[in-house]
């Protein structure tokens, strides 16, 4: 009987052609996580430029006020955002970042025509937790025009930093960006109270499980064409220190 | 040269004896699943189970069900989450312990501020020797609405348990989860509240044939009483 000597020849070549493969494998592009919040009531829509290095560039589509998008963007030592209103393509903010590659950050817009106001969170968690899959964190921030606001997370007693929270400034939103663990985990209805104790905003079916970060934030202006609004953002991932 | 080809048949070997013991495998027959009834007026939804989504149902719309045949889910504890389709927002978040064989129904309604599920088992009424020989139906009131709701079966005497119901909860629902022996015929389905007044009537009769097992339900929303519908189920049970 002779012994045919396509399997043999197969063998042969699939395993010289499995090692081509792997010698020849391109390094893989250096990104970081990049979400994006418009929380800018007096235009429709804003758009965001990025220079990484290739001049100024449009990132996605314009962006709706409300809007949370996500994007994953070459990391590198200085980072050029423009952003532009949809009103007369006023520039609003004109900021340099450094994004470190396999972080994730997030860029907040909000404040006025007048006075536009922008923050970037490095979206991390405290030292000391072990495993971010086992916890949920949340972090809240009042976006929101003249008002100070109380988050409530379903029934249980406000987070101390979420209470009677001010509008922020630059400064407060960045110091903010730690996330607060939290094992108040479940599917919450979320309301917001002024100072005098009324209720502004209601958000339900909010989950909130173990491994889910979430930023919380209060919009609008309290007028009828921008009511003030809880917006959830689903961070799809966190920074470790370690 | 003699190594390889020792190789080369060793592998061939191994290949065919494998695939031998796999034809010769008794396969377990998949009886039982679930079949996902939206009756939530607010939103279409999305199911899921342990956290995947099911499949054809993405989303399922408003006044729809399936997968057709029913999802099978090994036996044993999962989650069962359904989504609204507006704003991400989870209406339900449950376990449930999946037994061998059974049919399950999984039903949502309600609204965003006041979701409601229940989860019913799908079986053949107690007592009856030749379930392919009689008809059986249940019904409820799933709209969102403070009146207490009755079905008629064409001129059949109203079933008891089908009188003055109001909507349903998680408990009344799982309590209502038996289906009841009607004659066989073709009926017109019409609901009444308790003053009598007609609530909806479906415009096609259900055939109501020997093997028919059929759930009935009455959604809508009286923020918009032209919503008010007769929805039928047509459900596999054991």
């Amino acid at each position: 009987m002779k012994t045919s000597h396509i399997p043999r020849l197969g063998l042969i070549g699939l395993t010289l052609l499995a090692g081509c493969i792997k010698d020849e494998e391109p390094t893989p592009d250096v990104r970081s996580g990049f979400s994006v919040v418009n929380s800018f009531p007096e235009a429709q829509a804003v758009l965001r430029r990025l220079d990484v290095g290739l001049g100024l560039q449009q990132l996605g589509q314009a962006q709706a006020y409300r809007g949370i998008d996500y994007f994953a963007i070459p990391s590198r030592e200085n980072c050029r955002m423009e952003i532009i209103s949809s009103n007369d393509n006023a520039q609003l903010v004109d900021t340099t970042f450094k994004l470190v590659e396999n972080r994730y950050y997030t860029s907040f817009l909000f404040g006025t025509e007048a006075a536009p106001l922008h923050f970037l969170t490095d979206d991390r968690l405290p030292d000391n937790v072990e495993d971010p899959k086992t916890i949920a964190g949340v972090r809240f921030f009042n976006l929101a025009g003249a008002i100070r606001a109380t988050l409530f997370i379903g029934t249980a007693e406000p987070i101390a930093t979420f209470r009677n929270r001010p509008t922020e400034t630059p400064q407060t939103g960045k110091d903010a960006e730690e996330f607060i663990p939290t094992a108040n985990t479940g599917t919450h209805v979320l309301t917001i109270y002024d100072d005098n104790g009324d209720q502004v905003a209601r958000r339900t079916g909010v989950a909130l499980d173990p491994g889910d970060y979430l930023t919380f934030f209060l919009t609008g202006n309290g007028s009828e064409s921008a009511p003030y609004y809880i917006g959830v953002l689903r961070h799809p991932g966190v920074n470790q220190v370690h | 040269m003699k190594k390889l080809n020792l190789i080369v048949a060793l592998s061939a070997s191994m290949l065919l004896l494998g695939s031998c013991l796999k034809d010769s495998d008794p396969r377990p027959r998949l009886i039982g699943g679930t079949t996902f009834i939206n009756a939530f007026i607010e939103a279409d939804v999305y199911c899921y189970i342990d956290r995947n989504t099911v499949p054809s149902l993405n989303p399922l719309p408003y006044r729809n069900f399936g997968p057709i045949p029913p999802l099978y889910a090994y036996p044993g504890e999962h989650r069962f989450e359904v989504y609204s389709t507006y704003e991400e927002n989870r209406l339900v978040d449950t376990t449930v312990a999946i037994k061998d064989s059974v049919y399950y129904s999984s039903i949502v309604f309600g609204t965003h501020d006041d979701p409601r599920h229940f989860i019913t088992e799908d079986r053949i009424p107690q007592g009856v020797d030749n379930p392919a020989a009689i008809a059986a139906v249940r019904f409820y009131n799933l709209a969102n609405t403070d009146r207490r709701m009755t079905l008629q079966i064409g001129d059949l005497e109203p079933i008891a348990t089908f009188i003055n119901r109001p909507t349903e909860t998680s408990d009344s629902g799982k309590d209502g989860e038996e289906f009841i022996q009607v004659p066989t015929g073709t009926y017109t389905l019409r609901v009444v509240d308790e003053d009598g007044e007609v609530v909806a009537t479906r415009s096609e009769k259900l055939d109501l044939s020997a093997g028919s097992y059929v759930s009935i339900f009455l959604t809508g929303d009286e923020r918009e009483p032209t919503t008010f519908y007769v929805g039928r189920v047509r459900q596999s049970v054991n």
